[in-house]
């Protein structure tokens, strides 16, 4: 395994006249919780967005495992083991979490054109999945819709990690959640961490950050400005990057 | 989500249930097999097509063009029935609609636009390609054989009646138990979110209008079969009937949720009580009315529904 489990070299995304990554370069170290942090429009979730397929980039080259990688769409970056849980959550709200779940990983039975889909292996696997994040209490045939945030929440995380992903991406995971539910994420995010998997944080949240993260990287006017370890940096400091006043002065 | 859909269709099936009490009692004809099977054949057209527009409204779509698809195809296969023989007739007949469908599907999926702006171009673009192909002209004197493969009956069920039981049970499938099915509900409900979580959100619209098409076309060949006849404005205003139909039955235009047994239930209740005032010798202007008027009430029912829904 390559020491970074994912590199940004130089990538520029433009839309239309709008220069919205301007040259980033960045490493995700493998196996490590790496945060972004920055204002709004500062880039981030357009970063975001070039990785898990949504976006391409204009310019510049990503590789993931050390290996270039063109991700084109959603699905191209799921097979490159990178998985996103979105702020919105990207939840189908007149659907079931077993459906949520299987989206567009449905388990069929038959030969085609007469393939249906295989609800008991479906339902055995949603089970399992439920578990592996350690939650039982939510019910599989349940519609999403009529579910409290961070039940929604577990739906996308659970889906997120339940197929192998080696990398899961994380945006603002918990800024529409209570103290107990945001609690419970972060507790989901360390395990993820323990079991080896490379997780990327986007927050608004410093404490969150300062708790969760190993690597941090500052972006600001669409270019990663600087990279702290966070055992190595204070509140105080990412403040002053973040919101571009001079340390010197301070 | 099934217990909202079965809650709607319980309401109409009370709504069946009332209407033909109503009519049993006003002419008592009306509940003898013969009347049933008639209104069973009649509604079996546009039930049909409804089905095929449910999965269209489903992932929040809508195909106005399935009237004019009805006469495109009708004209085409009238015309070319003698050199293509009945049962290669039927065939092209569906595989025309799919093709219309596909391309109702492709311009709104390729230029993102809207399918209401979309079909209602179409709707004009096939009416006038049904004329053009006919020079305005109707066309008589079909093929028995053929009108007797469409028309004829299984024991003593109708053809038609039992191509729409089906019908249903494909439509049926596909929305509950396929993996399609899943998709269309969930671009209705959120196109992004499906977008994200790797559905080909596109493929998946295409196909809604692709099916639609299909079925319009063998409506179209059920409907030349029973009538001997076809004329290019065949099923003109057809959708406008077949939409009230999937309203009635329960489907949400806002997409996302459905009811395919609904739509067939919604269908069949708009037939019986239009043959039901013809049988009571209602002005036909005035069953247009009692027609708005059920319409709605099925939207104002629908929406009382959502909003105990949405306090539980």
């Amino acid at each position: 395994m390559a020491e970074n489990m994912i590199e940004l070299i130089d990538v520029e995304k433009y839309f239309g006249g709008v220069h919205a990554l301007r040259g980033v370069s960045m490493q995700v170290p493998a196996g490590q919780v790496t945060a972004i942090i920055g204002d709004n429009g500062a880039g981030k979730s357009t970063l975001i967005k070039c990785l898990s397929g949504i976006h391409e980039p204009t310019t510049g080259q990503i590789l993931v495992n050390g290996e270039p990688a063109s991700i084109s769409s959603p699905q191209a970056s799921r097979d490159l083991g990178i998985e996103t849980v979105y702020q919105d959550l990207a939840v189908i709200d007149t659907l079931n979490v077993m459906q949520n779940l299987y989206l567009s990983r449905e388990i069929r039975t038959g030969v085609w054109p007469f393939r249906l889909l295989n609800q008991r292996k479906m339902k055995a696997g949603a089970k399992e999945m439920l578990a592996r994040i350690g939650n039982t209490t939510l019910s599989l045939t349940q519609e999403v819709g009529g579910m409290s945030g961070g039940q929604r929440q577990a739906v996308a995380i659970c889906r997120a990690v339940a197929w192998g992903a080696r990398t899961v991406i994380f945006d603002e995971p918990t800024a529409a959640l209570g103290p107990n539910e945001s609690a419970e994420v972060h507790r989901l995010i360390a395990s993820l961490r323990e079991q080896g998997i490379t997780v990327i944080l986007i927050s608004h949240n410093f404490e969150e950050v300062m708790g969760l993260a190993d690597v941090i990287w500052v972006m600001r006017q669409g270019r990663a400005i600087a990279k702290r370890r966070a055992s190595e940096t204070t509140g105080r400091e990412l403040v002053t990057l973040l919101t571009g006043a001079d340390i010197a002065a301070s | 989500m099934p217990d909202f859909a079965n809650n709607r269709v319980l309401g109409v099936i009370i709504a069946l249930v009332i209407t033909f009490a109503i009519f049993t009692a006003l002419v008592p004809s009306f509940l003898s097999i013969a009347n049933l099977l008639e209104m069973g054949v009649q509604s079996a057209i546009i039930a049909i097509i409804a089905l095929g527009m449910t999965l269209v409204i489903v992932t929040g779509g809508i195909d106005l063009s399935v009237g004019s698809i009805v006469g495109l195809v009708s004209v085409i296969c009238a015309a070319n029935l003698e050199t293509w023989g009945a049962v290669p007739t039927i065939i092209a007949g569906i595989l025309l609609g799919a093709v219309l469908g596909f391309v109702n599907g492709s311009l709104s999926a390729v230029f993102s636009l809207e399918s209401f702006v979309v079909t209602l171009a179409t709707l004009n673009v096939y009416r006038g390609l049904a004329f053009l192909y006919t020079d305005g002209l109707p066309i008589f004197g079909l093929d028995q054989g053929f009108r007797n493969i469409l028309s004829g009956t299984v024991g003593t069920i109708p053809n038609p009646i039992v191509l729409l039981v089906a019908v249903t049970v494909i439509c049926y499938l596909i929305l509950n138990r396929s993996k399609l099915g899943v998709h269309l509900k969930a671009v209705g409900t959120n196109a992004d979110a499906s977008l994200k979580s790797g559905i080909a959100v596109k493929r998946v619209k295409v196909s809604a209008f692709v099916i639609a098409g299909g079925l319009a076309g063998l409506a179209s060949v059920l409907l030349i079969s029973r009538i001997g006849a076809a004329e290019p404005i065949s099923g003109t205003g057809y959708e406008l009937t077949v939409i009230a139909a999937v309203v009635v039955g329960g489907t949400s235009l806002m997409g996302g949720r459905a009811s395919i047994v609904g739509t067939v239930l919604g269908a069949l209740l708009l037939g019986s009580i239009r043959t039901g005032l013809t049988l009571l010798n209602v002005n036909p202007f005035f069953q247009l009315v009692i027609t708005g008027l059920i319409i709605l009430l099925a939207v104002l029912v629908d929406r009382a529904a959502s909003r105990t829904k949405a306090k539980r």
